[in-house]
């Protein structure tokens, strides 16, 4: 996985229609620093939030904030093609938090995030653009975090 | 994802991502992105397998390092094996499963009876493990039954204890659904196809839900009967034969 031939032929009709959206007019180009300035938060579309948080509704574009070391994280995903069962015994297997942590203690990353950052990837298919607002908030959030680096998790 | 990726370097933030579909990734190209040969939900490869993991991170670290225009790269790494249908079993034995033409009522009483077998299962596993994703739909799993009985019986959902029932269906079905994997798959390690293939075929929840669309279709209520007509539930979705009601 995940090349379209290996997918049912549903999931690969839903594949194709999903590429339908129109490419984005503008190509910004941000240099990272060095490793060892890099602070890194991780940013998932996997509609992953702490247990406590509000579910994502189905088509929402909001986003989470998910505090660095939270480990209690479960997901409002609802796709049936997804499998869910690797973040069930091990979020590291999409949002790798620990392995952040590892990079972060080796000197692969000068720092890690205070705060992680979550969307509801299910929605994009209405429209990219319908994201621009919540992405403008986070960016603002991970600024002031001194953040300069985003690792996107998709799901 | 790519687009994402475009809005946070506009703000002035270097990004990299995971690319699970390659075809999108070509399409909808973003700054740095890593194709992975993994499934559908694993990013970062396999649960309970750093190594892996941390190349996948690693890999990604290293598109930091040298991109300098456009980058699209496909990871070098082999995906993880797992055991398949044929190799891996359930660790316990659940009530036998109805006959396909056994009625909605007695189909909703078995899994009532699976589900209360399953549950001490569940619980031991969940100690063991200390996770679980259960409880997201915020109903238990009664409440989850006496929803879907109410679609059989054409009533209208109550609004009260069911604001949005289309949304409580879809998280209600993840709930069940995650309570009979988290109880095989956290006492055997590893294996997604496999209890996938179990779940839809050997369990009394695998009949209710692909049985259920039929149902949704027929509802009063417009989501609900939209969420019938979706792919959001649609056992074609899985390569499942659809299940008629009688």
């Amino acid at each position: 996985m995940v090349r379209t031939t290996d997918l049912t032929e549903h999931q690969a009709q839903m594949i194709r229609e999903t590429t339908s959206l129109e490419a984005f007019d503008f190509k910004p180009w941000t240099n990272p620093p060095p490793r060892r300035d890099r602070r890194v938060a991780l940013v998932t579309t996997g509609a992953f939030h702490r247990r406590e948080d509000r579910a994502f509704r189905f088509g929402a574009y909001d986003w989470r904030a998910i505090p660095s070391d939270e480990r209690d994280i479960v997901t409002s995903h609802v796709s049936l093609s997804m499998d869910r069962t690797g973040f069930g015994q091990d979020i590291n297997v999409a949002f790798p938090a620990d392995r952040l942590e590892e990079a972060a203690r080796d000197g692969a990353i000068g720092s890690i995030a205070t705060t992680h950052f979550s969307f509801n990837g299910g929605a994009a298919s209405d429209g990219v653009e319908q994201y621009q607002k919540g992405a403008k908030e986070v960016a603002e959030q991970l600024k002031q975090d001194g953040v300069n680096t985003v690792v996107l998790c998709p799901i | 994802m790519s687009g994402l990726a475009n809005y946070f370097e506009r703000e002035g933030l270097a990004t990299v991502n995971v690319s699970l579909v390659r075809l999108h990734s070509e399409k909808e190209p973003s700054p740095r992105a890593l194709w992975v040969p993994f499934m559908l939900g694993r990013p970062f490869g396999a649960p309970d397998n750093s190594r892996i993991q941390r190349n996948v991170l690693d890999a990604l670290f290293d598109i930091l390092d040298t991109a300098s225009s456009e980058t699209l790269v496909d990871y070098e790494g082999e995906p993880p094996s797992f055991p398949g249908p044929g190799v891996w079993k359930a660790p316990f034995e659940l009530p036998p499963l109805m006959p396909q033409e056994a009625s909605w009522a007695e189909l909703l009483q078995a899994l009532v009876s699976e589900i209360s077998v399953l549950q001490e299962h569940h619980q031991h596993a969940v100690r063991q493990k200390r996770r679980t994703l259960v409880g997201v739909s915020g109903h238990s799993t009664d409440s989850i039954v006496s929803l879907l009985s109410g679609y059989v019986e054409m009533k209208d959902p109550d609004r009260k204890r069911f604001p949005q029932p289309g949304m409580t269906v879809l998280q209600g079905m993840r709930d069940i659904m995650d309570t009979y994997f988290e109880a095989v798959l956290y006492q055997t390690g590893d294996a997604p196809v496999a209890a996938r293939e179990w779940f839809w075929n050997e369990t009394n929840a695998g009949l209710v839900f692909r049985r259920l669309p039929d149902y949704l279709r027929r509802s009063k209520d417009p989501r609900s009967k939209m969420l019938g007509e979706s792919s959001m539930i649609c056992p074609a979705a899985l390569k499942l034969p659809r299940v008629e009601s009688p």
